[in-house]
């Protein structure tokens, strides 16, 4: 356990130390620009513009950050040689792994809590009060991540090169935001075809069920709980670590 | 026991797949498109249909909001409309003011509807956008019947929202030339302090054409004091202005 802890807290300070931070202020610099923009051009609904906006950019930024570094991270310590060097000492393979998937994911987490920072205090200059709704997004989001993340870890695994495992990753993800849809054209679909698709539904993640933004502002949002959100978080990230585990202990370096 | 454990996790992960899968989705699905398909697709996949409809929403406010009027002139008769006719073909909805925008080619914005229901197709929760581009429809440019159609279409999501059937009242009671009657929902309406401020300004107007000063003033002020739009701030201190006169008891 104190390994894992160790190689957590090495990931997590290298992450927050490099681009992460620069993608934060870049944001703040974005939103901050944005504010005057949309205060111009919408004056009666610059509250809303500007949060969506705002919630938008912070999903957007930390997808990108956790696509790129969960799949690019093993594949980049094995092309620079740096597996060696860590699985030479007493350090276990799926300690490796794990701990590769919560530092980044940690440190992508603590971006977006930034981000929100900034986002809150721009929404209080421009006069509004403190959202604490914008939290509970903020928490669903980083949940949404980390399912995404768990998929980028290992899909890395299986291709072997970072490209095809963000388009793999990306297409999952959009996917995951198609559920409804998806159910729609399988109702209309032929029998035969709808065998086919079945499982389908039961690897894509649901991400529709992560966008609380839309959930709280519906009419009839139907919220699956906070249980169920960590629940399948949880559940579908530790299936893809395992899974992810068990394809790096068969391979040899 | 590593593989009696990996199958109880593979148990639970189809267990919450199945479970999530029977949660409704906030959102209805979306079954057609707009003029682009790919920004469509790029706003669904991302899940970011509120900010697509926020987008199109300051689209449309755009596209409300160009000069283009200004230099155009009347078919008709040739004469170039003035600023001062555009301000007043916002109350030409009782024959009070010259009907500005249907003299005027292509000055009606014909787009309003087709693009108000395509902001509430992306998310038709945003009541706002709904009541501001009915209020355009019906109190601006004198097409009550799209207006109602347009409510009627924000209504199939939002049965509940009592303020889109108090605008099809008011905007029938316009029609059927009852501006008391039209102002007295509008009234009702206008409680709600989500309310657009073009519609508490026709509201206003409706009051001050009336003779209720009293509550026009109010409503003038209830403008000047909350929008944050400054076309309507600048217009409710003007209208304060002569209410003020107009409120003066005569000796």
């Amino acid at each position: 356990m104190y390994i894992l802890k160790t190689l957590i807290a090495h990931d997590l300070k290298e992450h927050l130390k490099s681009k992460f931070m620069q993608a934060v202020f870049i944001f703040a610099v974005v939103i901050i620009y944005a504010s005057l923009l949309f205060s111009a051009l919408s004056p009666e609904q610059e509250p809303r513009v500007l949060a969506n906006f705002g919630l938008a950019a912070t999903e957007l930024v930390g997808v990108i950050a956790v696509l790129f570094g969960l799949s690019s991270a093993v594949i980049k310590d094995i092309e620079s040689k740096t597996i060696y060097l860590i699985l030479s000492r007493p350090v276990k393979r799926w300690q490796y792994i794990t701990a590769k998937y919560i530092g980044l994911v940690l440190s992508v987490w603590v971006m977006v809590f930034l981000m929100g920072l900034v986002l809150e205090t721009v929404l209080l200059i421009k006069g509004g009060g403190i959202d604490l709704s914008i939290l509970r997004i903020l928490v669903s989001t980083c949940l949404k991540i980390s399912v995404l993340g768990a998929l980028a870890l290992l899909f890395s695994l299986i291709s072997t090169s970072v490209l095809s495992a963000i388009i793999i990753s990306g297409i999952f993800y959009t996917l995951g935001h198609f559920i409804a849809e998806i159910k729609f054209i399988t109702k209309k679909l032929a029998i035969t075809a709808k065998i086919l698709t079945l499982p389908l539904k039961y690897i894509i993640p649901n991400m529709a069920i992560f966008n609380l933004n839309d959930i709280l502002n519906a009419d009839n949002g139907n919220f699956a709980g906070w249980n169920v959100l960590i629940g399948y978080t949880l559940v579908y990230s530790a299936v893809c670590v395992v899974i992810g585990v068990f394809l790096f202990k068969k391979r040899e370096f | 026991m590593k593989v009696f454990l990996f199958l109880v996790l593979l148990v639970l992960f189809t267990f919450f797949q199945y479970k999530t899968s029977k949660v409704e989705t906030a959102y209805p699905a979306v079954h057609s498109f707009g003029d682009s398909v790919m920004r469509d697709a790029g706003y669904l996949s991302l899940g970011l249909r509120r900010l697509g409809a926020d987008i199109s929403f300051v689209e449309l406010l755009q596209y409300y909001g160009t000069p283009e009027l200004e230099t155009m002139r009347i078919s008709a008769k040739g004469k170039h409309v003035t600023k001062e006719d555009i301000e007043m073909s916002e109350y030409s909805l009782y024959g009070i003011a010259p009907k500005v925008y249907s003299a005027i080619e292509g000055g009606n914005y014909p787009q309003i509807l087709s693009r108000a229901r395509y902001i509430l197709s992306l998310d038709p929760y945003f009541k706002y956008a709904a009541v501001f581009s009915a209020g355009v429809l019906a109190f601006n440019l004198n097409r009550g019947m799209e207006a109602i159609e347009l409510l009627e279409f924000a209504k199939k999501y939002s049965p509940y929202y009592k303020d889109y059937d108090l605008y099809i009242a008011a905007i029938g009671y316009s029609k059927a030339k009852n501006p008391e009657k039209a102002a007295q929902i509008l009234d009702e309406a206008i409680k709600n302090p989500q309310t657009p401020a073009i519609v508490k300004n026709v509201t206003a107007f409706l009051h001050k054409k009336l003779g209720n000063y009293r509550r026009a003033y109010e409503i003038y002020l209830d403008i000047y004091q909350n929008s944050k739009d400054p076309k309507y701030v600048d217009r409710a201190e003007k209208q304060l202005t002569e209410m003020k006169k107009l409120l003066k008891p005569t000796p």
